[in-house]
Order: structure tokens, then sequence, then C-alpha cells
């Protein structure tokens, strides 16, 4: 009786034991196929995004360095939605993070701040919410992070003044509030970075609470 | 055979063994008192749905007693009447429960197993059950199907599941099952399909597992498997599916896996395997796919792989294989994914691949390679990549490939082909990566390239091309890495260059390029490399070029570029290193660098630079020599003289509170004693008087 449903079930069992073989065995490959599957991809950009290859370094807008690790992930302006998932955090010998100029939302993934070889993060000009995550302060390789023009809330994380590396940060035009940092390379950073949200100044040390207002 | 029996014997009797101890366990969930078979179901079934997570209780909402009468409730209750998943025999008991991607948040161990005499299909994947399989499990004398796979349970594997003697399919795939697999398993004499793949399993595969004469799917794929392939494995017959891919498993490839003729799927990839590939691999007549990859299997490939004429897939990469190839693989008729890559094969490619007219995934690249390409791949029309690099190929490469509707990826680089690159690249319509680097290949670049135009990676570095870039070039809409170094090309960039707004990397270094670097290349707003070093561009740098946002790396060194460097180049603002040396700019650096915070490395050396050297920590350590009047506070420079009087306001100031001061106070003391003295000697002398 339960002959032809059974019979069915290793048919399509089969069937399915023949594809999987053919999956890459690469993970920073199948994270990025995570990835694609987050991603509303309007314009095929990531058509070359193949699973079943060895590694992603033949894949357009993926370049890896000589031991097939990826370094960079260049999709600005590229007409993507959708979201971001931890995955990407996946990624550790990636360098550059270029998704500026998109149609990206839902909230930055916390599983960035695992990037330690990361040197520039751009995310700017998307639908990112939510706050920036703690966990940059991590990234110790960074030298350009800009967030702008987003829909980030919450404040500008302090342990950010930890990333002595830092050279380029903006994050105008979000709806940030609190204070803004001022040790570190904070103190280089112009005014410019910081407009159009609803930050309250400079922090003032030792005289009022850091999260003020926020 | 005499091992098979003796091994039969002792699980039997482990069997029974297990048995008694679990009958006469505390932990037993005897059936009811309840008088009908149905009712015990009910209570056992909704007792385990009581044990849920709360929010998965919804979507078991018909899992109820019937409301109607309210007398006697559960003298009504019968799973039979639509419960969702249950089904029931003739005789009104339970024989299939499938809860498949139910959203379950549980475990097993609240489920009754002694309450369902007559369950036969237990289907549970796809849920969130965790814990430990309970051994319990095996109070299911009617089972045939029991699949819990894709969930979250741990622990081992219960021997006790020895006692499921009429099990057929038994799938425990991806979970965090742990321990070994247990020989047990091998009494379940009608198992078709054992799944274990995708947990923590280790230790060896039970050789005793050949005593299942029925099965024909074995899959422990993705787990941690250890010590050999089996032997006896040889002996199931009935094997399709082979699937031990992905474990720690070593020692060589049985020959006696020879034996199963009906096997269409024989994967072993990445594991420690050693030794070669037995010849006896020839007698898989059903063999569609066989993966021997990521292993350290040596000795040569066994020709009669070439009589295997199911074969679809061949995946023998990242071995030591050495030998030629043997030819016989040309007679593959089915043949559409050939993957012997990154081996140590040598001589030539087999002459007739390609013949049945389907292969379409070429790659042998990081081998010892010599010889031509097959002619048989000029007709080879379903080709849809080709990988041949790091070889050492040769022939005219002009000649042996032709117009292919579904390629899209081509790497020939780091060979010896020669010849010119052929037109007929721009019949491949889908051609998306065009790489030939490193080869001896002459004659110019073919404007009729530039009909393939979805082409997105060009690369013909390092070879001998000469000629102009064709403007045909302007029509490849979508690259976006184009790589034309070091070669003997001439001319200008061309202006239709400016319809490759997606460009993300262009070299064109170590060539003869001339003329002025075209202003348009501003427009690359994805640019992250530009390298034009290495030729005879002249006159000004474009300040269209600060329009690039995000170029990391500039090198326009060992030019003839002239005139000042523009200030525009600041908005750069993604600039990491800069190299501008050895041309003939002018004029001093523009102050504007000092607001490219993200410069770590400059060279400016050897040009007609003056004037001070901006305000940037990068200009620290920068080879600045070779210039006429560069000044600055780094070592290696003079002081600037009108810096030193803007500086000097502030040393000036501290000049003047140091030494001016106390030499006016000096002074003003002086006066005062002077006119002291002067009223004193007054005074004197009006009182002398």
């Amino acid at each position: 009786m339960a002959s032809f449903p059974l019979s069915l079930v290793s048919f399509s069992l089969t069937f399915l034991f023949f594809l999987s073989p053919a999956l890459s065995t690469n993970s920073e490959g199948n994270a990025l196929h995570a990835l694609r599957s987050r991603f509303n991809d309007a314009t095929n950009v990531l058509q070359s995004w193949d699973p079943t290859l060895v590694n992603p370094c033949t894949w357009f807008h993926v370049t890896c360095d000589a031991n097939n690790h990826v370094i960079r992930l260049d999709l600005g302006n590229s007409n993507i939605s959708g979201s971001l998932g931890p995955e990407l955090g996946q990624l550790k010998h990636l360098e550059y993070l270029e998704l500026y100029r998109n149609d990206i939302g839902g909230k930055i993934p916390k599983e960035l701040g695992n990037l330690k070889n990361l040197v520039s993060m751009d995310l700017y000009g998307n639908r990112f919410e939510g706050k920036i995550p703690k966990s940059f302060s991590k990234l110790k390789s960074l030298r350009f992070l800009r967030l702008n023009n987003n829909k980030l809330s919450g404040s500008i994380p302090r342990e950010l003044t930890g990333l002595s590396n830092l050279k380029v940060f903006d994050v105008s035009n979000n709806d940030l509030c609190g204070t803004i940092p001022v040790d570190g390379p904070f103190s280089t950073f112009s005014m410019e970075s910081f407009e159009n949200n609803r930050l309250s100044g400079p922090e003032l040390q030792g005289l009022v609470p850091y999260d003020f207002g926020c | 055979m005499s091992t098979s029996t003796f091994y039969g014997e002792a699980c039997f009797v482990a069997c029974i063994i297990l048995y008694a101890q679990l009958v006469s366990s505390p932990n037993n969930a005897f059936a009811s008192a309840s008088s009908s078979a149905s009712s015990s179901e009910a209570e056992a079934l909704l007792e385990w749905k009581a044990s849920f997570q709360n929010q998965t209780q919804n979507n078991l909402t018909s899992w109820t007693y019937s409301p109607s009468n309210s007398t006697n409730p559960k003298a009504n209750a019968s799973p039979c009447n639509g419960w969702t998943g249950i089904s029931c025999n003739t005789a009104g008991s339970v024989n299939m429960i499938n809860l498949t991607n139910s959203g379950i948040q549980g475990t097993l161990h609240e489920l009754s197993f002694l309450s369902f005499p007559n369950l036969a299909y237990l289907e549970l994947s796809f849920n969130e059950l965790c814990d430990t399989i309970p051994p319990q499990i095996s109070f299911l004398p009617k089972l045939i199907y029991l699949d819990l796979s894709s969930n979250q349970l741990s622990g081992q594997i219960p021997p006790e599941i020895c006692l499921l003697t009429n099990l057929e399919v038994l799938h425990l795939h991806e979970n965090q099952l742990n321990g070994s697999i247990p020989h047990q398993i091998s009494q379940l004499n009608f198992l078709s399909e054992l799944a274990l793949s995708h947990n923590s399993l280790e230790g060896m595969i039970p050789a005793s597992l050949s005593n299942l004469n029925n099965l024909t799917s074995l899959s422990l794929h993705e787990n941690q498997l250890s010590g050999s392939i089996p032997a006896s494995l040889g002996n199931l017959s009935n094997l399709t599916t082979l699937h031990l891919q992905k474990n720690q498993l070593s020692g060589s490839i049985p020959p006696s896996l020879g034996n199963l003729t009906k096997l269409t799927s024989l994967s072993l990839y990445q594991n420690n395997l050693s030794g070669t590939i037995p010849e006896q691999i020839g007698n898989l007549k059903s063999i569609v796919f066989l993966e021997l990859g990521e292993n350290q299997l040596n000795g040569s490939i066994p020709p009669s792989i070439g009589g295997l004429s199911n074969l679809v897939s061949l995946m023998l990469r990242e071995n030591q294989l050495s030998g030629s190839i043997p030819q016989e693989i040309g007679n593959l008729k089915k043949l559409i994914y050939l993957q012997l890559d990154t081996n140590q094969l040598s001589g030539h490619l087999p002459q007739n691949i390609c013949r049945g007219g389907t292969l379409q995934s070429f790659t042998a690249k990081a081998n010892q390679l010599t010889g031509p390409i097959p002619k048989s791949l000029k007709m080879c029309k379903s080709l849809t990549s080709v990988f041949l690099q790091d070889n050492h190929l040769t022939g005219n490469v002009s000649e042996v490939f032709g117009a292919y509707p579904n390629l899209k990826k081509v790497d020939l680089s780091h060979n010896n082909f020669y010849g010119e690159i052929s037109p007929t690249w721009g019949l491949c319509p889908q051609l998306a990566t065009l790489r030939i680097v490193g080869n001896n290949l002459t004659g110019s670049i073919p404007p009729e390239i530039g009909n393939a135009t979805q082409i997105q990676e060009l690369n013909l570095s390092s070879n001998g091309l000469v000629g102009v870039i064709p403007n045909e070039i302007g029509r490849l809409t979508s690259l976006q890495r184009l790589n034309l170094d070091g070669n003997q090309l001439w001319g200008h960039i061309p202006s239709e260059f400016d319809s490759l707004k997606d460009l993300e990397y262009l070299d064109l270094s170590t060539n003869k390029f001339s003329g002025s670097i075209p202003s348009i290349l501003g427009d690359f707003s994805k640019l992250h490399y530009l390298n034009l070093s290495n030729n005879k561009f002249s006159q000004e740098i474009p300040f269209q070029l600060g329009k690039l946002f995000h170029l990391s790396q500039l090198d326009l060194s060992h030019n003839s570029l002239e005139d000042q460097i523009p200030s525009e180049m600041s908005q750069m603002q993604s600039l990491e290193i800069m190299n501008l040396s050895h041309n003939n700019l002018s004029g001093s650096i523009p102050k504007s660098f000092e607001q490219m915070h993200g410069l770590v490395q400059i060279d400016m050396s050897y040009n007609q630079l003056q004037g001070p050297v901006p305000n940037n920590k990068a200009f620290q350590d920068a080879p600045l020599e070779g210039n006429e009047g560069l000044c600055g506070n780094i070592a290696g420079l003079q002081p600037c003289p009108s810096m030193e009087n803007k500086r000097a306001t502030k040393k000036d100031r501290r000049l003047v509170f140091i030494i001016v001061f106390p030499v006016f106070e000096t002074l003003l003391l002086l006066l005062s004693f002077l006119g002291i003295a002067l009223v004193r000697k007054k005074r004197n002398k009006e009182q002398d008087t």
C-alpha cells in the first residue's frame, strides 16, 4: 500500500542525490550563494554566480586573491534590492565590501564585524535600518566606512573610536541620535560626515551621559 | 561470507539482548488502560503534542477530541478523522504520520511508540526536533519508512534500531548525530535506502553493511567517517547510489566496487583516499556520475574509464594523478562535465573529445599537458566553459576554436599557444570571460571581438599583440575587467571607450599607447583600479579623473605626462595607492591632496615638481626624489622658504617671546635704573645747593 509513495519518494530523493554531489565544496561560494538568495537582482548582475563551480573566483563582481579567497565584492549601483544576511561574515579575507547605491533594506548584520581584513565598507545609498552594529569595533583594518544615505537609527557606537585605521567616515543623511564621538579617528572627521541626522553634537566627556536623549 | 553470517548472528543476539533490556526498562510508556486502540493512539498523539513548544501547537489544531459528544469525548476521539498528517488503515488504526515541515519544536521522548502497533510510515523531516532518538522507537513493529532528516537530533543512533525488521527506508540525514554508525543497522534485511549524511558521525563504515542485500542507496557523505572504504561494499549488487564524499576516509578505493554494475552515482570526493584508481572502475557499466576529486589518488587514469558509455560527469580534479589522459575518454558520447584539473597529468588531450556533441564543461587546468587542442573541439557546439590554463599546450590558437553558441568562459592562459586572436570569438554570443594571458599571441586585436557584446572580462595581457585597440571594443558595454597590459599595442585609447560604463578594472600598462589620457575615463564610476603605466601617454592628466570616487589604485607612472597635477584629483576619496612617478609633471602638488585621507602609498619621484609637499601622512615615506624644487618638513627635502615664513609666524612668535621680550625687559630695567639714577643725581644736585 505504501509502495507507490515510497517509490515516488525514492525516485525524487535519487534525483536529489544526483544533484547534490555537484554543489560546490567552497564555503565562501556557499556564503555568496546564500547572499544571492536574499537579493532581488533586477538586472541579473549575479547571473554568473554559479554555485556548482569549484570556487566563486570566476564569478563576476567577485575578486579573489592568489589563494582563491574572496577579497572584493563589487556590487555598487547594481539595481539590487532585498537584504543582507549573516553569511557575509564568513568571507574572512574580504577587503572591499562595495554595496553602495542599491535598494537593499533590513538591518546591517552584526556578523559583518567578523571581517577582520576589511579595508572598505560602502553601504551608502540604500535603505538599511536599525543600528550601526557595535561589532564594527572589531574591524581593525577598516579605512573607509560609508553608511550615509540610509535609514539607520540609534547612536554611533562609541566603540568605533578604537578603529585607529579609519580615515573616511560618513554617516550623514540617516536617523542617528545621541552624541558624536570625539576620540581616536573621530577627531579628524569633518562635520559633513554627520549632517542630516538627529545627533545632539559632539560628546561632552565626563559631563553628561553619552547616550543622552537617544 | 562466513564473516557476514557471523556478524548476522552476533547482531541478532545483540538485538535480542537489547530488546530484553528495553522491555524491562522502567521508562517504557505502555499503552493506557483505554479500550480502543484508536483512543490510545489519540492520547499518545495528544500527549506528544502537549510536549511541543507552544507555537507549534497551532499547526496541529485539528488534533483534538471531538466536541460533539460531551458525555464521553474520549470514546469518540479518533485521529483517523481529519487530524493533520495522520492516516489510518481499514481497521481504524494509525499507519502513517506525515508531519514534514510542520514547524514542530520538541523532542521524540514524549511520543509513546508502543501505542502505534500499526505505524508503517513515520515522516517527520524538516522540523526542529531536538534531543536524542529514543531507543523506544524500535517498538514500531510494522515500520517500513522512517524519516527524521533535517532536524536537530543529537546523540548516537540507537543500535536498537535493528529491531525495526521491516524497515525499508531510513533517513536520518542533516542532523547533529554523533558517535559511530552502529553495525546493528546491518540487521535490517529489507533496507533499501540508508541516508545518514550531513551529521557528525565518526568511526569506520561497518563492513557488515554489505549484508544489506536490498540496499539501493547508501549516503554517508558529509560526516567525519574515517578508515577505509570496506571492500565488502562491493557485494551490494543492487546499489545505485554510493555517496561517501566529504569525510576523512583513507586507504585505497577497493577494486571490488567495480562489481556494482547497477551503480549510477559514485561520489568519493573530498576525502583522504590514496592509491590508484582501480581499473575495475571500468566495470561500472551503469555509471552516470563518477566523482573522485579532492583526494590523494596517484597513478594513471585507467583507460577502462573510456568504456563507461553512460558517463555524464567525470570529476577527478585535485589529486596527484599522473601519466596521460587516456585517449579512450574521447569515446564517452554522453559526457557533459569533464574535470581533470589540478593533477600532474602529462601528454596530450584526448583527440576525440566531445565526440557525442554533449560536452559542456571541460577543465584540465593546472597540469603538465602538452600538444595541441583536439580538432574535435572546433565543432563542439555544446561547450559552455573551457579551462585549460597553466599547462604547456601549444598550437595555433586562431585555428582550433570555432563559433560556440553557448560558450560563456574560456581560459587558455599560461600555455605555449601562438598565432592571432581569432575573429570567431565574436561569434560566441554568450561569451562572458575570455582570458588568454601569457602566451605567444601575435597580430592585432580583431574588431570582430566587439560582436561578443556579453563579454565582461577580457584579458589578453602578456602576449606580443600589436596594432591599436579597435573602436569596436566600445561595443562591449558589459565589460568589467579589461587587461591588455604587457603587449606592444600602440595608438590612442579610442573615444568609444566612453560606453564602457561598468568598467571596474582597467590595465593597459606596459604597451606603447600614446596621445592624451581621455577625460571620459572619469565617467567610469565603478572603476577601482586604473593602470596606464609604462606607455607614452602625454599631455596633462585630465581633471575629470577626479570623478573616480571609488578608485583605489592609480598608476600613471613611466609616461610623458606633463603640466600640473589637477587639484580635482583630491576628489578621489577612496584612493589608497597613487603612482605618478617618472613623468614630466610640473608645478606643485595640489594642497587639496591633504584631503585624501585614504592615501597610504604615494610615488611622485622623477618629475619636475616643486613647491611644498601637502601635509598628508602618506607623503612621509613617499619616494619624491628626482624632482626640482619640492620642499617640506620631510626627510630628504629642504624646508620650504615660503612655508618658513608662514610657519615661522608661529616660530617667530615663539622667538619673540623667548628672545625679544627678555631683551626688552632688560632694556626696560636698564632704562629704569638709568632713570632712577638720573633722578637721584638731580635730587642730589638740588640738595647740594
